[in-house]
């Protein structure tokens, strides 16, 4: 028996696609944000909400992944010109080609920012690198408090976590002081964001994405 | 199940490194905690990838790097399978860090040929 070295990396093919899709977005000045979180967590409520809030601000184009159907893109698209559906059949993340296939249809000399709704999913799609400029995790207090404990990949690797549904909390036996105590545990630098998109109350996220999306990147008016 | 993701990817890889004239019998892959590659998933996913093919007879071999503990109270740093064991000191939120690698090491291979019984190309 004879051993051959290898030593390369197994995604290989998927990291070089997208090294090649971060220099497209930073060529086209676009800050682009994966999105990870669970099945109804509520990441298109907020993207719907985030888009509603920015009109006239910031221009964001949105990728959105499914295993099947575009309604999370004809949601968006009553609120961004700049919506793409990507269908990944049986599959439970996006992946760096899928994305490169998309952003074919995006307009990015008209765009600040791109936001990539991944597959409703708190695993798979953690370590799938799309080419973004940062990973923001997702969870919703209806999923119980211990979902960080659970899901220490994400938290590791995420630059931002939101917590949504806040306004459960009354109604549902959340400890968010564990949660809380969990997350700086994983991941002590990043911050939290604890919001609640059904009453509107998405400041400190907008306030977030705001300040890391490179100002000067010009407003819609600036573009017309 | 993003386990079949990586080992499709693997198949490609091996399909790149691996000699025409030999029989892949290990396929030796390291693994960071980062990955939350679940062992189990990922061996059914390689036999389900490389049946009835050319690689159909190899085993995977993976080598699962473990987490990096350090505790805040006393400083103790240790390794584990769990980012969220409790110190010995009784500190229950030691701070963990893990990689997030994902390498095929190497290929271990048989170069004598004539003697397997013939099977479908993948």
């Amino acid at each position: 028996m004879k051993e051959i070295p290898v030593i390369e990396n197994v995604l290989k093919l998927n990291d070089e696609v997208a090294s090649l899709n971060r220099q497209t977005l930073r060529e086209a000045g676009v800050f682009t944000v994966n999105l990870i979180g669970s099945p109804g967590c509520g990441k298109t409520a907020l993207l719907e909400a985030t888009l509603s809030r920015l009109k006239g601000r910031m221009r964001i184009a949105v990728l959105v992944g499914d295993l099947a159907t575009a309604r999370d893109a004809e949601r968006l698209s009553r609120r961004s010109d700049q919506v793409v559906q990507i269908n990944t059949g049986k599959g439970c993340h996006l992946d760096a080609n899928q994305v490169r296939q998309a952003l074919k249809r995006v307009e990015l000399h008209r765009v600040d920012a791109l936001v990539i709704e991944n597959v409703g999913n708190l695993i798979c799609p953690v370590g799938f690198d799309l080419g973004q400029d940062i990973k923001v995790g997702m969870f919703s207090v209806s999923e119980g408090d211990d979902k960080a404990a659970k899901h220490p990949h994400l938290i590791h690797e995420s630059d931002l976590l939101i917590l949504n549904k806040t306004d459960l909390l009354p109604y549902v036996p959340f400890n968010l002081q564990q949660f809380r105590e969990d997350v700086a545990t994983l991941n002590g630098a990043m911050p939290l964001i604890e919001l609640s998109v059904l009453q509107g109350q998405i400041d400190p996220w907008i306030r977030w994405l705001s300040d890391v999306v490179r100002p000067g990147r010009g407003s819609a008016e600036q573009s017309r | 199940m993003h386990e079949i993701s990586i080992a499709r990817a693997l198949f490609g890889l091996v399909c790149q490194h691996a000699p025409n004239d030999a029989t892949v019998r290990r396929v030796n892959v390291r693994v960071g905690p980062l990955r939350a590659i679940e062992p189990d998933a990922l061996q059914w996913a390689w036999k389900a990838i490389t049946k009835d093919t050319k690689f159909g007879r190899s085993t995977l071999q993976l080598e699962s790097l473990p987490w990096r503990l350090r505790c805040p109270a006393c400083g103790r740093r240790w390794e584990s399978g769990n980012p969220m064991e409790a110190c010995p000191c009784g500190h229950p939120n030691p701070r963990p860090a893990g990689d997030d690698e994902l390498t095929l090491l190497s290929l271990e291979v048989d170069q004598s040929i004539g003697h397997e019984p013939p099977r479908p190309d993948g």
